[in-house]
């Protein structure tokens, strides 16, 4: 239950996304500049789409991502917007940390990597899902 | 209007008078038609009768907003082309420069077409260009030994580098996502790993600056021409072999090196070619540093966007691109760090 009617946020990108794609993007295939503008604006609606279904789960992981970083136990809890906030805030002190040297040794370096590698893959999760997944299959393949 | 479109009547006559002077033979303007390319290019198709004769050119200007501080003025550029082209290097023959803003709004230079394609993702999959294909590597190593051996005396307008040429661009870097008001942790450890692992000051040569699948113009028997010359510097030629291996300009090929080939032959075949031997692990670092520097600039066109200066569904795009490239650099630096 929420504070609005039908359809939702995701639902409401995907129509306007469907619109292009069945509408607009075959109508302007002559024109080389508009087709590519229209595809790349389709495929911004479909990351946003993606965002609008993950992003709270997302926050969540980061956030316990940087509590097990920091050997922290700040709750996740209170609003959205605070925790975004907070979530800014406590990214902005890590890259501060960082051009400090605070992660230099190889001791602090390499949880932070993987930290980083974790992160950077929710984003891909959300930005390019298929990009992360061509990637994940070299790895296997021992790339 | 200040930047006339070049497809008017007008802009076709002011063209061919000029074309005209600069040969000293007679030039009728048939036809102009837009180029598509990337959002900072101003290129068109020129069809001329020079002195009785067909000619197809290309014209290149000056846009009235450069998209990338560093890039060359187009006088700089024909420059350059000139002198890659005289000693050898495929390229586009460079035909005249007019510096006058007034004939077409702004400076602009012709150079011969050269036919092929020179869309990247083509380029490593057409089925039609297997054959391109097998012979770029070995030319594109000659091409590269060639132009990061082209005489650098003469170019006072280059810029030079300060300390080193990684620790130039790793602070160009930093000032970037500052002035952005950035903060991206993984961006933050791969500038600082970066800046921790940086080569040693080598050689300093000519460096073509955007050496890349999507620059070449190529046809059936592989490379026809190497295009784009508007990011040549001194620097590192190491810097130009990492560039090149950089994940974004592969399309979805295997090979490492654009998309179409091992890095390993490829490097031999350079060494071969120019006689200087290639320290791989600076390679790395240029590949990394490359990654790192392409995902900032994606945050800084998004940027353009953002605010307001230039709006378009593109650039907004780029700023989630960036994601690509930063997990790329995380993954480069565990590769380095388990193989060092």
């Amino acid at each position: 239950m929420t504070v609005y009617d039908r359809p939702t946020l995701e639902a409401l990108i995907d129509a306007a996304r469907m619109h292009l794609e069945t509408a607009i993007i075959p109508a302007v295939k002559g024109d080389a500049r508009l087709y590519f503008q229209s595809l790349v604006a389709a495929n911004i609606l479909r990351i946003a789409a993606r965002q609008a279904s993950l992003e709270a789960a997302h926050l969540q992981m980061l956030w316990e991502g940087m509590n097990a970083l920091q050997a922290s136990d700040e709750p996740f809890d209170g609003d959205p917007e605070r925790l975004r906030r907070r979530l800014e805030a406590r990214r902005a002190d890590l890259c501060a940390a960082i051009r400090a040297g605070a992660y230099d040794a190889e001791d602090r370096a390499a949880p932070l990597l993987d930290h980083l590698l974790m992160a950077t893959r929710l984003q891909l999760e959300v930005a390019n899902p298929k990009f992360l997944e061509a990637l994940d299959v070299e790895d296997r393949a021992g790339g | 209007m200040r930047y006339p479109d070049l497809a008017l009547p007008e802009a076709l006559a002011r063209l061919a008078e000029f074309i005209g002077g600069a040969s000293g033979d007679s030039c009728a303007v048939e036809r102009a038609a837009p180029l598509t390319g990337g959002a900072s290019r101003d290129m068109w198709l020129i069809d001329a009768v020079i002195g009785g004769a067909r000619e197809r050119l290309v014209l290149r200007r000056d846009l009235p907003t450069s998209m990338v501080e560093s890039a060359l003025s187009r006088a700089q550029e024909f420059h350059l082309m000139q002198l890659a082209h005289a000693a050898g290097v495929r390229v586009a023959r460079p035909r005249w420069l007019c510096a006058d803003p007034d004939i077409l709004g702004g400076p602009f230079f012709l150079m011969d077409y050269v036919q092929g394609v020179s869309i990247g993702r083509k380029v490593v999959a057409a089925p039609d260009l297997a054959q391109a294909r097998a012979a770029l590597p070995g030319q594109l190593a000659v091409e590269l030994a060639k132009i990061h051996h082209l005489p650098v005396d003469s170019l006072d307008f280059l810029a030079r580098p300060g300390r080193t040429p990684a620790l130039d661009a790793i602070a160009q870097t930093y000032a970037i996502l500052d002035a952005l008001n950035v903060r991206n942790p993984a961006l933050e450890f791969a500038l600082r790993w970066a800046e921790r692992h940086a080569p040693l000051p080598g050689a300093i040569t000519f460096i073509h600056g955007d050496f890349r699948i999507g620059n070449l113009i190529v046809h059936h028997d592989g490379l026809a021409a190497v295009a784009d010359w508007e990011f040549t510097h001194l620097g590192d030629p190491d810097e130009e072999l990492g560039y090149l291996c950089m994940r974004d300009w592969r399309f979805g090929g295997a090979g490492r090196v654009g998309g179409i080939a091992d890095r390993e032959p490829f490097l031999c075949a350079y060494e071969a070619a120019g006689g200087r031997t290639v320290d791989r692990r600076a390679v790395d670092f240029w590949e990394l540093l490359g990654n790192i520097r392409w995902g900032v600039i994606c945050l800084s066109q998004a940027n353009r966007h953002l605010s307001g200066l230039d709006p378009s569904v593109e650039l907004a795009s780029l700023g989630r691109r960036s994601a690509e490239m930063q997990y790329e650099a995380l993954r480069l630096i565990r590769m380095m760090e388990t193989t060092s």
